[in-house]
């Protein structure tokens, strides 16, 4: 596994410029775990604009990142709680195609029915990430698609550290078990 | 101790960050387990970078346009908000009051047209009320079912 992708440091003072560096994070995150592209905007949106308000009281206890991921994890809970977002979600002609995500794999020069295979790999992930418990999926998300370390996802989480091996492990578990054991 | 080679469930525990110094051992110099661990690695990364690169080309991942810098901003459409409503307000006081105008000019009209029936009523009379029934006693009589005795034998005869 890649290490923690390095983040660059950035103080709260020049919000615009937290803005510009973790924006894509944020949305990403809300992204995959919603699966609704304008939820995933609003859910941004929202997220900043919770920071910025809340700029005071941040400590520097965690970095920029984590510190957003944390305002983030607790919305996307909120978001997924809401009955009636979760049936917009469903309903909504934004949602995105769970198959999409397969198609965007780098070309790593293998052949079309290996290319075929691995993308249909990568859907298999996706598909069986989605139907994840939510504490499974946020902590498998974040580890997998935000490379985050298993303390950083503690501090995003508010869990303890063993407790997000517990909810990875899990998860990792089911992801393997739908895909069989070939992965 | 580790016996034999890494199941599907240490697999798991591996990927998620329980290792211990044996399992660490083991996968390096098992090329078994240590090919298992490297596709399980290879097919997360790959899922990561899929979603990554799918999530970049999504409208709405970019900063630009979708955050509004100016927190002002926020607060801008409320603003809007405000007036459009004072502006309702001020378009529906007129239109209200005329038509309360025009209700209460129709009340009085109609009262008006009441009192005037009623005025023409008393102007009309030939005598008082009181008076009217000596005017014409025999109507009176009739209205009054008093039937005339001369009548009354000749039609029983």
């Amino acid at each position: 596994m890649a290490a923690t992708m390095e983040l660059p440091c950035v103080g709260i003072q020049d919000f615009d410029e937290v803005v510009r560096l973790y924006w894509g994070r944020v949305f990403r995150f809300a992204l995959a775990s919603l699966r609704d592209g304008d939820a995933a905007q609003t859910l941004a949106q929202d997220c900043f604009l919770r920071a910025y308000r809340g700029r005071a009281w941040f400590r520097g206890e965690s970095s920029v990142h984590t510190w957003l991921m944390r305002i983030a994890v607790n919305l996307v809970r909120d978001a997924a709680r809401n009955r009636a977002s979760r049936f917009w979600m469903l309903a909504r002609a934004s949602s995105v195609d769970l198959g999409d995500a397969g198609n965007r794999l780098a070309d790593c020069g293998v052949s079309p029915e290996a290319m075929a295979s691995l993308k249909e790999e990568v859907r298999a992930v996706w598909k069986s990430a989605d139907r994840l418990p939510a504490k499974q999926k946020t902590v498998f998300l974040l580890r997998f698609v935000e490379d985050m370390s298993i303390l950083e996802i503690a501090a995003a989480t508010g869990m303890k550290e063993g407790t997000v091996k517990a909810h990875l492990f899990r998860a990792l578990v089911t992801v393997r078990e739908r895909l069989g054991k070939s992965v | 101790m580790m016996r034999g080679h890494l199941g599907s469930e240490d697999m798991c525990r591996w990927m998620a960050g329980e290792r211990g110094a044996e399992e660490e051992r083991h996968v390096r110099e098992c090329s078994l387990c240590g090919a298992e661990v490297a596709r399980m690695e290879g097919a997360l990364q790959r899922f990561g970078g899929a979603v990554r690169a799918w999530s970049a080309a999504q409208p709405g991942a970019q900063s630009a346009g979708a955050w509004r810098m100016d927190h002002t901003s926020m607060v801008r459409p409320l603003r809007w908000g405000l007036a459009a409503a004072a502006l309702v307000v001020l378009a529906v006081i007129p239109t209200w009051k005329s038509a309360r105008d025009r209700r209460m000019a129709e009340e009085a009209a109609r009262a008006d047209d009441i009192l005037m029936e009623q005025v023409d009523a008393q102007v009309s009379r030939t005598v008082p009320v009181t008076l009217e029934p000596l005017v014409n006693p025999v109507e009176w009589k009739a209205e009054a079912g008093q039937d005339l005795p001369g009548k009354e034998k000749g039609e029983e005869r």
